[in-house]
């Protein structure tokens, strides 16, 4: 059944991209509804299945993410008028993308919360960061889209998307330390996920003092900085993870 | 307000530091320790810290107990099942003293008691499993497990939990025993120990550590050696904690601040000054 829903989902987000590039699907937002509600019932067909909230492993985590999309695509075309093509198309590649990784690519096996992990803050840390990583992944669209074609309007979209995400990534950070504190005994390990979601962080900030330096003098330079911030938030996902060249307190993620 | 948060983060660190930390014992000549382990076996009482290295680093003002310290797991132990005359044949069965379990072609397992202190004494020059008084701390639990095949020619087994798998040349079979993998949670049950006061009794697990006169206690690790269980409970100083996390309020409230709020009113005032135009 939670592979039949995640299929489903596939389908509606790969919809959604071909009906941007293809077709001209009018009532396209339900194609997004489609693929959040099927997207969303595998999510909670998981939880029921593993018994905890299921933000562990690399599969619940693309699964909540691929959820997420759906949200926050309503969202940014609601509250900060994004209704380009790109921005839409974008949206449903970016769900398929992250649905087909948690059916072909991560492990379905399910595996207990270890100690460490049962903590009230582990559904806030996890959740606050995934929120940031979508909204912070729009970005990165709007950036690349503006090196080539409306460069003005399309980094004041960076920006605001940017300003939304940027405290979340900060209330991630700061979770994520006093959890540390309570679990480890330390606020700052330097782990290699919290130098990497530091660096994250880091980027971002240099990004908004830049901003506020230059405003829109430089945008090419902004959108690269976006950029930059993505590639970081990448790597803190997916290489530390994955890579297994790092070993360090997050380990049971990969 | 985001500037000065880091800045406080920065300071709070900086005060919390073991460096300063060290610093600040000699020049005061005070004995105050940033972070060390408490490894306190089943029943004893000290103060000594260690660090990672095992080296001692000093001493609490007060002594650490441990009363009592369990290990709870998601699965149960199980037994692990091979005929020696069939290497295909092999399974594994969580342990269960409530009836037998049977296997294909007919084979039952019966697991007929367990024992705490597991010994096989002679009694009438054959061997016998017996339930013995161990050294105190240092028990030896074992199980007493019944092999059918379908033939019904009988094996009796004794399985060690701590001890290396052994089978008789004469069995068919071979049983070892597999401890549980995935812990759930460690708790050890705590009591401070003070000069001419009342012991303090506290329970520590991961996620939930104790505070007292200034040291945070968390439970670190554990492990078994030759004298039983011990417990190692982790000692951090909270020196310039408050410092962080205040620094730490001051930047969540200046990011939403910064990023939230100030375009919200701002974009609300633009709307009323609109409508007020109009």
């Amino acid at each position: 059944m939670l592979i039949a829903f995640i299929y489903a989902a596939m389908a509606f987000y790969g919809l959604s991209a071909a009906s941007e590039l293809f077709f001209r699907f009018k009532r396209r937002q339900i194609l997004f509804v489609f693929a959040f509600s099927f997207s969303a019932a595998a999510w909670f067909l998981r939880w029921v299945q593993v018994g905890h909230i299921p933000l562990q492993t690399m599969f619940e985590i693309f699964l909540a993410l691929g959820t997420l999309i759906g949200p926050m695509s309503f969202f940014c075309r609601k509250s900060l008028n994004m209704r380009d093509p790109l921005s839409i198309f974008a949206d449903g590649l970016l769900g398929l993308c992250l649905l087909f990784h948690v059916r072909f690519i991560f492990s379905e096996d399910p595996r207990p919360l270890p100690p460490a992990l049962q903590s009230w803050l582990f559904g806030p840390h996890v959740v606050v960061y995934m929120l940031a990583y979508v909204l912070l992944a729009k970005a990165a669209v709007q950036a690349a889209g503006g090196l080539s074609v409306a460069p003005l309007q399309r980094e004041k979209q960076t920006y605001k998307l940017v300003c939304l995400a940027f405290p979340l990534l900060t209330f991630g950070l700061i979770l994520g330390s006093v959890w540390g504190k309570i679990a480890w005994g330390d606020w700052w390990g330097w782990d290699p996920k919290e130098l990497w979601s530091l660096a994250c962080w880091l980027v971002y900030a240099a990004y908004f003092h830049w901003r506020a330096l230059w405003g829109t003098r430089f945008v090419k330079i902004n959108m690269w900085m976006v950029l930059l911030g993505f590639a970081a938030i990448l790597c803190t996902l997916l290489w530390v993870n994955l890579s297994g060249l790092f070993t360090g307190l997050h380990n049971y993620a990969g | 307000m985001i500037h000065l948060g880091v800045l406080f983060v920065f300071l709070g660190g900086i005060w919390g530091s073991p460096k300063l930390i060290t610093l600040c014992n000699r020049l005061f000549g005070r004995e105050v320790i940033s972070k060390g382990l408490i490894c306190l076996p089943l029943g004893e009482k000290h103060s000594r810290v260690y660090d990672s290295q095992g080296k001692e680093i000093g001493r609490l003002p007060f002594d650490l107990h441990l009363e009592n310290f369990d290990v709870f797991y998601y699965d149960n132990p199980s037994l692990i099942i091979q005929d020696k005359e069939s290497p295909d044949f092999l399974y594994m069965v969580p342990i269960q003293t409530s009836g037998p379990v049977y296997f294909d072609g007919g084979i039952e397992l019966e697991v007929l008691r367990q024992f705490q202190h597991l010994q096989i004494i002679f009694q009438d020059g054959r061997p016998v499993p017996a339930e013995e008084e161990g050294p105190p701390g240092q028990p030896d639990p074992g199980f007493e497990i019944k092999l059918r095949p379908p033939d019904g020619k009988e094996e009796y087994h004794y399985v060690w939990q701590r001890r290396a798998v052994h089978s008789l040349p004469k069995h068919r079979f071979r049983i070892q025993y597999q401890a549980p993998q995935w812990p759930r949670q460690y708790r050890s049950q705590i009591s401070i120990w003070q000069a001419d006061q009342q012991p303090i009794y506290c329970t520590i697990e991961v996620n939930r550590p104790f505070f007292y006169k200034g040291y945070l206690f968390y439970q670190s690790s554990w492990g078994q050696d030759e004298k039983g269980l011990y417990s190692v409970i982790g000692v951090v100083n909270n020196s310039g904690l408050t410092a962080v996390f205040f620094g730490y309020g001051l930047l969540a409230l200046g990011t939403a601040g910064q990023c939230w709020f100030r375009p919200l009113l701002s974009h609300i005032l633009k709307k009323k000054e609109r409508l007020y135009r109009n």
